[in-house]
């Protein structure tokens, strides 16, 4: 059955708490199968992620990113979340702050603008398909860093 | 007045065309004035960007970059009407304006939230978000800075 907006709404924000949660550690990071489709697609609109023509295909290449930088971590604070409820798309605005796994340190804050395309599986539930996915045009030294791409990961 | 789902549909199909038939033309501009509100602010979260408020000072930007002109083509258009505000995901071509080269491509991401205006619901704000090229890539001010450069800035 088709979820309505406030649904859509909801399980968004049990999304990200999940993500927050789980979403970077390799022991946890199939707790977010309940959020994604298997054949997930994740399209970066930024040159350090090798931009939208590189898109990640597949939740697993997805899990392997979210947990190839165990050097730092990602929490969201999610400050809007908008439904087209007809289309089955929720778009994001977020806080995203990096700290350091170390002693916690804030590293990196910007804001996000992330799309997310939702289908229902042959379960019947909810999962996101695709990520189109938009940040923050830091200075470019910070994006650099940010993606990893000076730590050589 | 608050608009419907189809509403909405409708009125962000129209204004995109008349964005790109109007929106940089400083004869035409006041066109967009049906679109944008008197207090619209312009948001972008691009480092060295500032954030426009007003829509007078909104219009000398757009009209600002005469010989490059941007050809916007919504990709996919998320329309919450509850909220009254809509995401677009945009294609903008960079076009020379003399000889109709599309100098660069690129993708924006942008929030629209809608206020009621004279019984009409206008953009807000405009939330910008756009795709980041690889450093040394030609980029949209590169080619805005070549009018930009006569006059020292966009305004």
């Amino acid at each position: 059955m088709r979820p309505d907006y406030e649904q859509i709404v909801q399980w968004m924000k049990d999304y990200f708490a999940t993500y927050n949660l789980y979403a970077q550690d390799a022991a946890t990071v199939h707790r977010m199968d309940e959020y994604f489709a298997p054949d997930l697609t994740f399209m970066p609109y930024m040159y350090v992620f090798g931009g939208p023509d590189h898109a990640i295909t597949s939740s697993e290449d997805f899990y392997a990113m979210l947990t190839g930088h165990p050097e730092d971590y990602e929490q969201f604070e999610v400050l809007d979340i908008f439904v087209d409820a007809e289309r089955m798309v929720a778009v994001a605005f977020l806080i995203a702050r990096i700290y350091s796994t170390k002693d916690d340190e804030l590293l990196v804050e910007k804001h996000y603008l992330p799309l997310y395309e939702l289908v229902i599986d042959g379960e019947g539930k909810l999962k996101i398909k695709t990520i189109r996915f938009f940040w923050e045009a830091s200075p470019p030294e910070v994006d650099a860093h940010y993606s990893g791409a000076t730590k050589g990961n | 007045m608050k608009m419907t789902y189809d509403q909405m549909a409708e009125w962000i199909e129209v204004y995109f065309a008349d964005f790109n038939k109007y929106g940089q033309d400083p004869r035409e501009i006041h066109r967009m004035d049906e679109y944008f509100s008197k207090d619209f602010v312009f948001n972008p979260y691009i480092a060295y960007v500032g954030k426009v408020s007003g829509r007078d000072e909104w219009y000398k930007v757009l009209t600002s970059h005469p010989s490059g002109i941007e050809v916007l083509t919504p990709e996919a258009v998320i329309i919450d009407d509850r909220r009254q505000e809509f995401v677009a995901q945009i294609k903008t071509d960079l076009v020379d304006r003399d000889t109709r080269e599309v100098l660069l491509t690129k993708r924006y991401l942008a929030r629209y939230p809608l206020v009621e205006e004279d019984g009409k619901m206008k953009i807000e704000r405009l939330e910008f978000f756009w795709e980041i090229l690889p450093e040394g890539a030609l980029e949209i001010d590169d080619v805005f800075e070549r009018d930009w450069g006569k006059r020292g800035g966009p305004a």
